[in-house]
Formats: structure tokens, sequence, C-alpha cells
């Protein structure tokens, strides 16, 4: 019987996970591979595709064949049919990677000899299958015996690719892309091959897997347990948790050998999971054994930002810190200190014990990142449901009974791999359609139906052109509308008087108009439509009114509040809130100076409105803050900067103090906010690397110097105690205890759980449901119990910020082309309360603004800025900076790139892989030029996560490019993805 | 994934078995030993000058006896290659560690002999001594890392071929098959390469193969795939290999048995069998 592996080329999201996994199996270091995914551009046209490529254990193997040893070093098994190499027998010439045309035969570069997939031979032997195939998070990689295999394709009815050139007889499978399936008239690639997958025409982006890249990779970098025995890497025990670094929250699996974390899997216990997991979570390994790990307290003896600092002991910077901070309490009083906890930090950290902390010590000034992520959806949904996220969840019969799934700004498959795995899976065994509105074509798009390349910043035109043609054509759904929608007769009066047509839109967002009027059509007449919206959306000054006018998209076609039908923009957050007693939190006399941290920029630097003198943070501010220039003079004109990380990167340099933290099961926490409002637990299980420290025990012991040891207290340090006893004390959190948690061998329950004993719910307000915590008959937890389109409250809320309810059209203020955008009021406006703020804020008013000469991007534009810079996140095997830490995500994706279309290159000499500069009115950054017809001609993309003091390929982050200003006026969300700028060949 | 699918046979995996420590040298202990030679070797011409007569004359006892000592080590590449198509060796690499190290010491054994008199045609013995230690140690150390990146970098199998290619490489499955009913009736054509064994008991029928299975390798391209360097070094090595034992075989011949032609109007004063 001989085994294979079948990859399906409409699955494959090019992730990597399964590479990670092969090298986390079989111990490979940098350069060396089993398998590899090449990533696959067209020369001329839109179009991705993933060639997950390993040994095809062939009929006839070429490099057994090639391979000059007696008896040969390779041999294939007569029953399995695995094509295996006997490295003790190899001598290392190399003529078996001559030999193989699929360039599927790996070499080790350091022990000098052949390696290759044996199909996980050890893992066969204990009835597992390969690792590969374990982690797919697309489940495109699928092993067994290959008739099976064959099979089963043909039961799907699925074309093989003839990869068969010379007669070898290749026992892999691959999957055709599908091409003709069930309600599909259009594909993403609408020149997709008549005969079948080939090279022919593709080509490899240079930025990826560059070998000549791999040189700074040099054995020094390898950690453990890479390139160890496999004796030496076996576990001695498994303990289950979870994934620590995206909203993903996937379950894992900890392999520990003497204390240490020697491999970081899936858990295949999970039932929706399955062992499903990303590279990230992968990378958790190279994290916690990471050379680069902070492992003391280290004092700046320097210069701001020349980096020199001595290691000093707990105690004292501790001491040295809490004396400082209250000399500047008593200069300036407690606003004067800033914290900003980035997600790194952990949700128990922000929600916990950093929000005791400042609430004792009287700071309103505590922000996270929700301002450059989310915060515009959160007040949309808070707005418009009552919950800052949709109540659907990623199951079979809830996401995954959808017969439309239309992603908008929200390129899934490289920021939630597993959820898009779902997605994609459900799609295609539902015959269900998907279709990407983005100005470029994601992986997400690769996979899509149909893609609509829309301008950057003009979804909301979009979203109320789609809606203006349903209700226009009278393609709503009436009965939830009148039943369940407050306002949406005025929303529908407004958008058709205002005129927001398909033709109108079609000029703004570089759509047409019958594709427009198509998309509406499609919409309403699904049985169950999802949009996703995301960071996209989220990342533009009109970040909350998008998400509104999608949210009410979603609602007047009967998609809110039923299984396979919503709005979805990152889920929702399960609310964990640690509180203070009433008499223990100080006095908060002054407002907030912003949401957005970027908004305390004057503070620190000119005391406006009120001095900020201190900034305890995590993270790394000095990368992922819009205007780095701004945020760089505000740093260094702070009397105390404390840096809390796992790592020394550019915040560091600036910083008076760095405390290295613990991360993960180094300290025991719940993951991110997870999409779909799971809670997964994280137990500790091993020990922070030197004197390290979680988060926790740092602001416990911080706050001892204050005298907080009453309400954050000693025992804890102890996080389960610390979550059972602080964190879950609301109506949706109170069944989520520790025992809970622990009952099942995922780790993870679903919220809301009123009690201990309560059943999870799949979706939220189905008909005849009452939200949890609400009156009865409150289906949807607002005010009304009802969807909240317009109502003289709202309105009025909006009207004070000089916008309405009822959304009116504006973008971003740098555009290419004449569109409204807001300003600030003029100069005799005052500061008003944000309504819309968590804290107590003020905001200047705004204005929309006519796109007339003294629109910002005329003066750009006439400046030669003339192409719209797009940023957002890199591919999947990178998170921000967490990842630049890992060798085998720098051997992946090692350089920042800019995409840029072949046109615009051609105009400007740019080649493929060259370095160029990006520049904005603000500055420049370096990255190397990803040529790439799938983006817009117009724009360009540069990915997020970089920075200049990284360990393997520094660039300096592209928020050199971003602006601090352009906020939305509603959420104070910051703009991250309309600004205009040049691109200059190096 | 529901275990029908990968219902494994009960021996799946079991032809894993850890593998015996196979003996290698880093690419450091290599850099090392080149630089060791090199170095040995300049500092021998340094010092040459202030050397007594002995080391100034390749023929005399020490030098003679440095060369036939040299020499005996620098067979040891061959008995590497005797090893790893023999089966003599578990573990082949053992004879590369030894083939390295002793053709080193050979190397520099025999290079202080011809530098006491460096010229005429054993220059050429030089001269491949010199290219085996430079496309070995291309080889070995700078080719590793383009063989590593040779993963995932070929595209040839996944592009449309003409089609009379899958005929031509049909024919020659066809006839290799044909062939090999006679040079050895057990083996699988798809299996089967042509081994020392059969070039020894039949070399004509071991050739014609050979020939089909060099013609089926261009036809797919092989060679063609990886960069240049990548695909020649290795023959360029092993014939360069060969030319060396002939020379040196030649050269000891005549040294041993025609001293007076070698020595021409010279003295012939080292060690001979053959008359002068």
């Amino acid at each position: 019987m001989q085994l294979a592996l079948m990859i399906d080329l409409e699955r494959c999201i090019g992730c990597k996970s399964c590479e990670a996994a092969c090298k986390a199996e079989h111990g490979l270091g940098p350069g060396e591979n089993r398998n590899r995914v090449v990533w696959l551009g067209r020369e001329n046209e839109p179009g991705l595709d993933f060639l997950t490529l390993s040994c095809q254990h062939c009929e006839r193997p070429a490099c057994l064949r090639a391979c000059p040893v007696h008896p040969k070093a390779i041999r294939k098994d007569p029953e399995t049919g695995v094509v295996t190499v006997d490295e003790s027998r190899c001598t290392g010439c190399g003529e078996c990677v001559v030999a193989c045309p699929y360039g599927a035969m790996g070499y080790d570069p350091v022990d000098h000899h052949a390696v290759k997939c044996d199909l996980c031979s050890e893992r066969r032997a204990e009835g597992l299958r390969p690792a590969c195939a374990t982690v797919c998070p697309a489940e495109a990689i699928a092993f067994g015996a290959r008739d099976d295999l064959l099979e089963r394709a043909a039961g799907e009815g699925r074309r093989r690719v003839d990869h068969d050139a010379f007669l070898l007889g290749p026992s892999n499978i691959f999957l055709e892309r599908l091409r003709d399936r069930p309600n599909s008239t259009r594909r993403a690639e609408p020149h997709a091959e008549a005969d079948g997958f080939s090279l022919a025409g593709r080509c490899r982006p240079a930025v990826v897997d560059d070998p000549a890249r791999r040189a700074k990779l040099e054995p020094g970098s390898v950690i453990f347990p890479f390139r160890l025995k496999r004796s030496d890497r076996q576990p001695d025990a498994v303990v289950p948790g979870g994934c620590n670094i995206c909203f993903n929250c996937c379950p894992t699996q900890y392999h520990l050998k003497d204390g240490r974390v020697v491999r970081v899997t899936g858990n295949e216990a999970d039932p929706l999971w399955r062992g499903k997991v990303c590279p990230k979570s992968q990378f958790l390994l190279q994290l916690y054994n990471s050379k680069d790990r902070l492992t003391r307290p280290l004092k700046r003896m320097g210069a701001r930002g020349e980096g020199r600092f001595e290691p000093i002991g707990w105690d004292q910077a501790l001491d040295e810190i809490a004396a400082r901070l209250s000399a500047i309490r008593a200069a300036h009083g407690p606003e004067a200190l800033g914290i900003f906890a980035g997600t790194r930090t952990g949700t128990l950290t922000r929600k916990g014990y950093i929000r005791l902390f400042a609430q004792m010590w009287g700071t309103p000034n505590f922000a996270d990142t929700e301002a450059f992520c989310s915060e515009s959806k959160n007040v949309a949904f808070e707005a418009t449901v009552g919950i800052p996220g949709s109540g659907n969840s990623y199951t079979p019969g809830d996401l995954g009974s959808a017969e439309l799934y239309v992603y908008m700004g929200d390129n899934q498959a490289e920021s939630r791999p597993v959820h898009f795995g779902m997605i994609n899976d459900w799609r295609l065994k539902n015959g269900a359609r998907m279709i990407v509105v983005d100005p470029r074509l994601t992986v997400t798009a690769s996979k899509a139906d149909l893609w609509l390349p829309i301008r950057t910043g003009t979804d909301m035109a979009l979203a109320l052109a789609l809606a203006y043609h349903i209700l226009d054509a009278d393609l709503h759904d009436g009965r939830f509308c009148d039943d369940w929608v407050l306002g949406w007769r005025e929303w529908r009066d407004h958008i058709l008087a205002r005129g927001y047509s398909p033709a109108w839109a079609a000029p703004i967002t570089g759509i047409e108009e019958q594709a427009i009027r198509d998309l509406a059509e499609e919409i309403a007449a699904a049985d169950g439509c999802v949009i996703f919206g995301a960071r996209g959306l989220n990342q533009h000054s009109n970040g909350t009114q998008t998400n509104r006018t999608l949210l009410f998209l979603a609602a007047i076609t009967g998609n809110m509040g039923r299984k396979g039908g919503t709005y979805f923009n990152y889920g929702t957050p399960s609310p964990v809130i640690a509180n203070a007693p009433e008499a223990r939190r100080a006095a908060v006399e002054k407002p907030m100076a912003a949401t957005n941290p970027t908004g305390w920029l004057d503070a620190m630097i000119s005391g406006d409105p009120y001095p900020m003198r201190a900034l305890i943070t995590a993270n790394n501010p000095l990368t992922a803050w819009p205007n780095q220039a701004g945020v760089r003079e505000a740093f260094e004109a702070l009397d105390l900067l404390v840096h809390i990380e796992l790592f020394r990167n550019e915040t560091s340099a600036y910083a008076d103090y760095i405390l290295p933290a613990a991360t993960g099961v180094e300290k025991g926490e719940i993951g991110r906010a997870s999409e779909d409002r799971r809670v997964i637990w994280i137990d500790k299980v091993v020990e922070p690397p030197g004197k390290a420290k979680p988060d926790g025990w740092i602001w416990i012991e911080l706050g001892k110097r204050f005298g907080f040891d009453d309400v954050l207290k000693e025992e804890h340090k102890d996080s389960g105690r610390f979550w059972d006893e602080m964190c879950i004390d609301h109506v949706w959190m109170r069944g989520c205890t520790q025992e809970r948690l622990h009952s099942v061998p995922w780790r993870w329950v679903r919220t809301p759980l009123v009690d201990e004993g309560a059943p999870e719910i799949e979706t939220l307000h189905l008909e005849g449901t009452t939200a949890t915590g609400h009156p009865e008959d409150h289906r949807f937890p607002t005010p009304s119990g009802k969807l909240e389109f317009w109502t003289e409250a709202l309105d009025a809320r909006f009207g004070m910020l000089g916008l309405s309810a009822l959304p009116e059209f504006y973008t971003d203020a740098e555009q290419l082309v004449d569109l409204p955008y807001v300003r600030p009021r003029g100069i005799d406006a005052s500061p008003v309360r944000n309504p819309f703020a968590k804290g107590h804020v003020y905001t200047m008013p705004v204005e929309i603004a006519p796109p007339d000469g003294e629109a910002p991007a005329r003066a750009l534009a006439a400046q030669g800025y003339d192409t719209e810079l797009i940023t957002g996140r890199p591919p999947a095997p990178h998170f921000h900076s967490w990842t630049h830490y890992a060798w085998q995500a720098q051997e992946m994706w090692p350089d920042l790139y800019v995409q840029i279309h072949p046109a615009k290159a051609k105009r400007l000499g740019i080649r493929d892989g060259q370095e160029v500069t990006v520049e904005t009115v603000r500055g420049g950054v370096q990255a190397r030029a990803w040529i790439y017809p799938g983006i817009r001609e117009d724009a360009v993309f540069v990915p997020i996560g970089w920075d200049a003091s990284q360990p393997f390929h520094p660039w300096k982050s592209v928020n050199f490019l971003t602006d601090s200003r352009q906020r939305d006026p509603v959420s104070d969300h910051s703009n991250l993805k309309t600004y205009l700028c040049r691109v200059v060949p190096k | 994934m529901p275990l029908k699918e990968t219902a494994l046979p009960a021996s799946a995996g079991d032809s894993h078995q850890l593998a015996p420590e196979r003996p290698d040298l880093s690419d450091r202990v290599l850099i090392r030993l080149v630089a060791g030679l090199c170095i040995g070797l300049v500092a021998y011409l340094l010092l040459k000058p202030f050397l007594p007569e002995a080391w100034h004359r390749p023929g005399s006892p020490m030098l003679q006896s440095a060369a036939i000592v040299g020499s005996l080590m620098l067979l040891s590449p061959f008995a590497f290659w005797l090893g790893k198509r023999t089966g003599l060796s578990a573990v082949p690499n053992r004879l590369y560690v030894i083939h390295v190290i002793a053709s080193t010491a050979g190397i520099f054994l025999v290079a202080i002999h011809a530098f006491a008199g460096f010229r005429g045609p054993p220059l050429f013995i030089v001269f491949c001594l010199v290219l085996l230690v430079v496309t070995g140690f291309i080889g070995r150390v700078r080719l590793s890392a383009p063989m590593a990146a040779t993963f995932g970098s070929k595209s040839a199998a996944f592009r449309p071929v003409p089609a009379h290619l899958k005929e031509e490489i049909r024919d020659i499955i066809r006839q290799k098959a044909s062939l090999l009913q006679r040079l050895d009736p057990q083996a699988q054509e798809a299996l089967f390469s042509v081994t020392l064994h059969h070039w020894i008991r039949a070399p004509r029928l071991s050739l014609a193969y050979q020939r089909l299975a060099l013609k089926e390798a261009r036809l797919t391209g092989q060679r063609a795939s990886v960069p240049p360097v990548q695909a020649w070094w290795r023959l360029l090595h092993i014939l360069l290999a060969w030319a060396f034992l002939i020379a040196l075989l030649t050269h000891a011949a005549l040294v041993t048995f025609l001293p007076g032609y070698v020595a021409g109007d010279g003295e012939v004063y080292w060690w001979h069998l053959g008359g002068t």
C-alpha cells in the first residue's frame, strides 16, 4: 500500500505552518527542509497560489537511482512505498539533490547530508499522522493510502494536477484549484488555466524564502531544541493550554522536558480544532527558548536611545521607579503617569493587574492597542448592538452554515489562518460563495470566487451603495427591520436622499456600478451572509461609521441575530474586568489626555492639556505607534520611561528601566480576546528565563511600594487565583472559573456563562432569546433591546462631535481622488466630551470638509506624492514584533517589503527584490520591492512589525510614514491605512 | 482526520531506525584543514632556503620517503570511493573523513617533495592536487548552503513538457528494463542503478545501461536544474582524482623503473629499480 500526502491547492493558504511543524518534529535548522510552501504569483495578472512541496515518494525515485552509495543511502519501502534516506549511509555528495526534478530533496548544510520527508516515520510508528497534516490550518494536507486518497478526490469530483512530467510516478497528489463550483461564476483569478495547474507564467517573489538572506541565520541562531537528537527532544510531559499570540486563541499542547518547552503543537483533543494551529503558535517554542530574551532588570547608563544599560536587581529597579513616580506625582499629579500595555502583555495583565494599579494610583491615562486595532468597531457595535462585537461562533452550525461570505478589509487567511481554514472548509463543503473586497489580492482574496479591488478608505461608500440598492429595490428583510431595528426608516430615507447609489459609489470605490448591484443582490438573496470586517475598515478616520454602515447592511438583510449570518469584526471580547473597591480608588480629577495614546504626545512634549512626565509601557510603541518621529520626540521629553518586555526593542533604547517579563506558560494567563467569545486558559508550567517575572508579579511588587497590596495582593501572583477572585465579577463571566476552564481537555469555554454550570451559547441574540444580563424580551443588549441605527439620543451623541447618527460619507484626508474628509472645526471651536469614549475624555468636534483647494491631498499630490500607501499585517508567520525573534519566521519572511504593481514598478525601473524607499511627507523607510500584479496600480502596501533593532533583519518601522493626528473623531482610532506616498528606487 | 484515512500497514514506520553515529567534518574544521595546509606549505617555502641540502632535492631519501608516504595517503580517497560503492563500510562517511584528513596530510608531504624541484611533467600532479582541494572545498563548504537552498527551487516537473518527451522517456525505460533482464534480472528498473559489481561482471551491459540512464537524466534536465558548479563539481572532482592517480602511477613507474629517462643529463640519486 503506497502512502502519500494529498495537497489541495484550493485549500492551501501558504501559511507555512506545515514547515514549522516539520522543522519542530525533526529538529531541523536553518536552510534544512523536508517540506516547503512555495509562494507563486503571476507575472502579468493578479494571482496567488501555494505549492506545498515535499518528497513525492516516486514510483521511480530519481534520487534513489542517483545515489552512488551501495547499498543505497536512499531506499523505498516495499510495503508503504515511502522513500527514506539513511543519513548514516549518506556521504553528502548531493547527487540526489541534483537528480530530484521536484526540488524536494533537502540537505543539511551543517552536517552535510541529505534530508528528506519520510512521512514522519516515528509518528507513523505511534499511529499518528505526519506533523504537517496534523497542524495544517486549512486542512489542505491529507495523509493516507494513496488509493484511498484518490478515491476520496474522485468522490469529491476533484481534478488532480499532472505533475508527472518525467514518468517518475510521484505518489503525492495535488488537487487542482476549483473552477466550476456550484454558484461560482467568477473567480478571483480570471485566467485560471484551462489545462490545469502549471508553474508556467508564475513567479516566486524574491522576498519570501530568500536563500541569500539565510546567511544571517548562522548556526548560532538556532536555539534549543532544534538540531538536537530526537531523544534529547523527547518530552516527559504534555500539558494542554492555548496560544497567547493572536485572536484565533488556538488550543495547543506544550511538550515539556526537564522543565523546558521542547515543542508546541495543536491540541488534537479539541473537537473543533483537531490539532490545527498556525506557525506562530509553534514559534512560541523559539520565544520561550530565545537567547535574546531579557533576563535581568536593566538601568539606562547612556543617553536616551543610545542603548547603554547596566543590570540591576529587582528591588533596586522597583524602589527607584517608585521613588521617581512619587516625585512626579507630587510635582504634576497622578495623571502625569501614562500606562500603555499592548496585547503582548496579556489580557489578565491589562484588564486585571494594571487596571487595579491605575485605579489606585489615580491616572486616567491607561491605554492598550484598541485605538490602533479595534476601537472604531467597538464603538460601532456598542452603539448598535450593545456589546462590542457579534454573537456568532466558528462552528459548523453557525458561521459554517452561511451561503455567502463577504470579506471587506479582512485578510483573515493571513491574520487568523485557522479560522479562515474553517470558513474555507465550510465554503467548500457547502458550496458557499466567497467574495473579497480589498485593494490587494490578499491570500484571502486568492481563495475567493470574486475579488473586488476597492480604493483604500472607501469601504463606507461601498457599504452605503449596497444598502441603497437593497433598500431602493426593496430587497431588505422588512419584517426583521420593523421588529428589531430602531431608526431603519430614517436611515433608508437618509441614504436615498443623499443619493448614495451604486452609480455614485463606482468612481469613489473603483468598483463597477454593476458589480456593486450584483453584490448587493447576492447579499440580500443569500440564506445566511457573513460579512467579515477587520483592521482594513477599523484603521481609517471613518472606521466607526464604516463599521456602523456594514452593521446596518447586515441587519436590513436579516443577517443579525441568526446562525450563518452576521457582520463579524474580530468578534466579541469577553468582559474580563478587575475593579478595586470604590474606597480604594483614587479620585481622578482630570480627564484622560486622549483615548488614543498618540494623543498623549502633546502632553509629553508641551504639557497640553497637562504634563505627562512618566510612561510605563509594554510592547514596542517606538515601532507600533504612528508618527514615529513625534513619538521619539515625546519619549525623549519624559522624566521616566519604564519598559516591560520580553526582548529589547527600539522602545527599550529610550527607557530608563527595562524590566524583563514572562509570557504564556511562563506566567499563566488567558489567551487574547478570542474572536468568538472563547476564553482559553494557559497554565504556568515553566519558569521564566533568568530573573524575568510575570507582568502581574511586577505590578504587584510595584504596587506594594505605594501601599496597594491590600488589593493587589501577594497571593494574586498566582494568576489562577487572581482570575477567580478578581477578574470574573461580571454577569458574562461568573461561570468562567478555573474549575470550569480545567474541566475540558482543550482548556477553553465560551462566554457568557452566568454560573459554573451554565451551558455555552453557540449563537447570541437568536429570536426568542434574551440578552445575558438584560430584561426579558431584550433580544439585543441595547437600551431598547433592538438594534439601534438612529435614535434621538444616539443622534445627540454624534451631534456633539459634529457628525450624525446617520452615516454620511467621508474618508481619510490623503486620497488620490477628491473625496470629502473630516477636519477639526474652526479655531473658535471648543473641545467637547466624547460621548463614545469609555473614560472621561475631551475631543475637538469636526466637520466634513469638501475636497476643495484646502484639502491636504491636493497639496501632497502637487508635491509628487502620487501613490496610496496601505499598511497592514504581514503574512501568517509574523505577528507584530513577536515573531521577529524567531529564526524560522525570519527564514520564511526576512525582509520588510513593499508590494507594488508591475506597471508602476516598470515606470520607476524597479525590479523584484530591489531595495526602494517609500516616502510620505512625514519621512521615509526602506523596503524590498515585491512586484505584484494583485494590488491596485495606484497603491502600495507595506507591512507592520519590523523594527530597526531586531536581531536578524532590522528595518525601520512603516510608522515613520504614518500620522498620529489623523484619527477617527468618534473612536479616536488611528488612520493607519491611507496615506499619500511616493516610491523612489534606491 | 478519521483514522480510516490513516489506516496504515502494520509495519508502517517500522523501517525507521535510529541512525548510527555518522562522523563528519564541519565547515569550520574543513576551513582549518585547508588553511593549515596552506600555512604549512608557505612556512615550508619560507624556511626552505635555510634547510640542509637534502630538503632541496626531491629524490633525497627524506623527501622521497615523504612522497611515498604522502602518495599512499593520497590513495585514501580511492578507499572512500571503493568503500561507498561496495558496501564494505556501514557508515561510508567515516571513509570520507579519513579521505579528507589523509589527503590533506598526503598533499603536504607530496608538496614538500614537489617544491624541492618544482618543474617538469610532475607539475601536473601538483596541478591536480590543487584542483582537487579547490573542488572538494567548494563542494563541501561553499555549496552546502546552495545545495540546501535547492529545496523548492525547481519547477520543471510542474511545467508543461513537449509531447514527445514523455514518449522518449518511456522508450528509455523500456530499453532499460529490457537490458536489466540480462544485467540484473532480479532488479527493478525503477530502483536500479549500475554498481561497481555490475561494471566488473558485465561491463558492456553496464555501459549500455549507464548511457540510457544518462540520456534520461539529460532529458529530464537533472544537471541543468541546478547551477553548473553544483551540477558538475563532483564529477570534476572524481575525474581529477583519477587523473591524479594515473599521473602519480606514471610518475612512480618512471622514477622507479626508468630513472635515467627521468634524470636526463642529471644525476640519478634517488632510490630506483630500473637501470640508469
